[in-house]
């Protein structure tokens, strides 16, 4: 009887991990990367990351790009509205730690998404390519099984931040 | 040639506002002190030999003693420029608003008056236009002190770079 619900578990993780929907949001420049990566050439859909309209919908947050003091407000209403459980994606330098923005070089960006939002990828770039983009989606849901086999995705999240 | 001609006039017109008329790169320069503001803008725009219906763009500069503005006028009618500098004391910088006469000037001077502090005279509204609406300072002088952080979020990564 174990086996088969480990074995119904594992159906769960497939299904889940393939079947993430993300908030895409597109604040600069990489957001272009991000496009192309969901467009027909290099084409996000196959590894089952489908981009929705709302927060409420989605369980994948995609930042691209350099936060302002002014959108950070913003940013966190769409994360409260998402569901549980939920990831963020944080692409490119500026979203990373504020990249060429950061500390001295202006005063009105954010240094980095993980100021305002616990970030489990980030893809480093100036902007990254699809490819790289690509590969932080596979290193989501590779952690994704891990918080589920460990199955407290939630406690493991809050303890140790990567995934 | 007829902007030259144009600013010879205005000079002889307003001989006190009128402080230097300058002929470099191509363009044709004038200062003029802000007092003189509201009439300079109507001859600009109305007189035979200006008739400058376009007002190509409004900037703004710190110079480290003034607040620097630079009108950029053009006419559609008579296909020539001019170009219009005004400095304004960094203490309480404030001018007459150009909106009555180009409605161009609108989002430039409200975007001036959040970055440089210059407060416009008579100008329709001042809802902030960039910033959010508590920001403290404008940050496009060269005084401005960065902020330590807006709404909780710290500023900066808080990790030492290199000095430029």
């Amino acid at each position: 009887m174990a086996f088969v619900f480990s074995r119904l578990d594992d159906l769960a993780t497939w299904a889940q991990t393939h079947s993430l929907s993300f908030l895409f949001l597109d604040l600069s420049c990489c957001g272009i990367e991000m496009m192309h990566t969901t467009g027909g050439r290099y084409d996000l859909e196959r590894f089952g990351a489908v981009q929705v309209a709302s927060p409420k919908q989605a369980d994948l947050m995609i930042v691209a790009g350099s936060i302002s003091y002014k959108y950070a407000e913003t940013l966190k209403k769409n994360y409260e509205q998402m569901c549980d459980p939920k990831w963020v994606m944080a692409i490119g330098s500026c979203a990373g730690s504020g990249g060429m923005f950061e500390g001295e070089f202006s005063y009105s960006t954010v240094s980095g998404v993980d100021k305002i939002l616990p970030v489990d990828v980030y893809v480093p770039g100036c902007p990254p390519r699809p490819e790289a983009i690509m590969h932080g989606l596979l290193t989501l849901q590779k952690g994704i099984v891990k918080c589920r086999a460990q199955n407290s995705w939630k406690d493991s999240k809050t303890s140790s931040p990567e995934l | 040639m007829s902007s030259t001609e144009f600013l010879e006039g205005l000079k002889n017109e307003f001989p006190g506002a009128i402080t230097k008329i300058d002929i470099g790169y191509g363009q044709k320069f004038a200062e003029f002190s802000s007092n003189a503001a509201a009439s300079i803008f109507n001859v600009c725009s109305t007189n035979e030999r200006g008739r400058f219906d376009l007002l190509e763009d409004l900037l703004a500069y710190d110079s480290g003693d003034d607040i620097v503005l630079v009108y950029n006028l053009y006419s559609t009618l008579l296909n020539h420029r001019v170009i219009l500098k005004t400095s304004l004391h960094r203490k309480e910088p404030s001018i007459l608003t150009a909106t009555t006469v180009w409605l161009a000037a609108l989002s430039y001077e409200k975007e001036i008056a959040e970055l440089f502090g210059v407060r416009f005279k008579n100008h329709t509204t001042e809802i902030p236009f960039l910033l959010p609406k508590d920001w403290q300072g404008f940050p496009m002088r060269k005084d401005y002190v960065y902020p330590g952080g807006y709404s909780g979020i710290a500023h900066g990564s808080g990790v030492e770079r290199r000095k430029r």
